[in-house]
């Protein structure tokens, strides 16, 4: 569902895997930062503090995986 | 320094910053060093620009950290609003509160800062922002009022990432300082054609 979402809403282009990086890589601009963390916040349910929006968190769409799951709920 | 300059800013020194802003076209680092040397602020720390345009208010309410970069923008320690007031009123109020800009933070062009705001460590406030709440460290924000639109070490992912791209990036990582006259007329038509022939944007 998350990945659905990144490629709609975000409109990253092109294959997008597991390990794509998101930002270092150029795919999504500081722009979309607040977005993503926006659906992120949407599919758990609760603020993210921003000392955990980090690229280690939210690079890749594994790492989005990983994160959202310690926060308690996947996506 | 020519003596001419030196002149203009032993003047800046005493308080007669006019003609050394206005002759002398001092730049950001220049400016924020006469006005480290002559005591402005609170404290100012180093390796800052302030911009010689910047309308800063109520400097000994001010404290300045390290790599601070203050564009053309208004930094108010007092709202004008109380003496309205007052007059209104009858009253005799005052209404006042201290800036605090930690170290490794930008000011963009256009922003208005208010009274009472703590800005940093390692933030940026985005151009045209009026920032009326604290701005916490690694935020980038944005907008009227300010509200965060980014992370700091995210941004700089994105742009190591653009940078990877430029056609002039080694001239850029070559280049001694953050100005090379020798250098500028090859930066400005590589960059041009990235942009308007290549189609790179």
């Amino acid at each position: 569902m998350l990945r659905s979402e990144l490629t709609g809403r975000l409109g990253v282009q092109g294959a997008v895997d597991d390990d794509t990086l998101l930002f270092s890589g150029g795919l999504l601009d500081s722009l979309s930062v607040l977005e993503l963390v926006t659906l992120v916040e949407r599919h758990v349910g609760k603020p993210i503090p921003p000392e955990e929006i980090t690229l280690e968190n939210f690079d890749t769409l594994s790492r989005i995986e990983k994160f959202v799951a310690t926060l308690g709920k996947v996506p | 320094m020519t003596p001419f300059r030196k002149a203009m800013r032993a003047l800046a020194l005493r308080g007669h910053e006019g003609p050394y802003r206005r002759l002398c076209r001092p730049g950001g680092g220049e400016w924020a060093d006469m006005l480290r040397e002559r005591g402005d602020f609170r404290s100012l720390g180093a390796d800052c620009y302030i911009d010689p345009w910047a309308l800063i208010e109520g400097r000994k309410l001010i404290a300045i950290g390290s790599n601070v970069r203050i564009a053309t923008a208004a930094l108010f320690t007092h709202d004008g609003s109380v003496n309205m007031i007052n007059r209104a009123f009858g009253l005799k109020l005052d209404s006042v509160g201290p800036i605090d800009i930690r170290d490794n933070v930008y000011i963009g062009y256009g922003v208005i800062v208010l009274p009472g705001v703590k800005i940093g460590p390692n933030a940026i406030v985005s151009a045209g922002s009026v920032v009326r709440s604290d701005v916490h460290e690694g935020d980038v924000v944005a907008g009227i009022p300010a509200k965060r639109v980014g992370r700091l070490d995210i941004s700089t992912a994105i742009l190591k990432a653009k940078n990877a791209k430029f056609p002039w990036r080694e001239l850029i990582e070559k280049r001694a300082g953050e100005f090379d006259a020798s250098i500028e007329d090859e930066l400005t038509r590589l960059r041009a054609e990235y942009f308007y022939v290549k189609k790179g944007a």
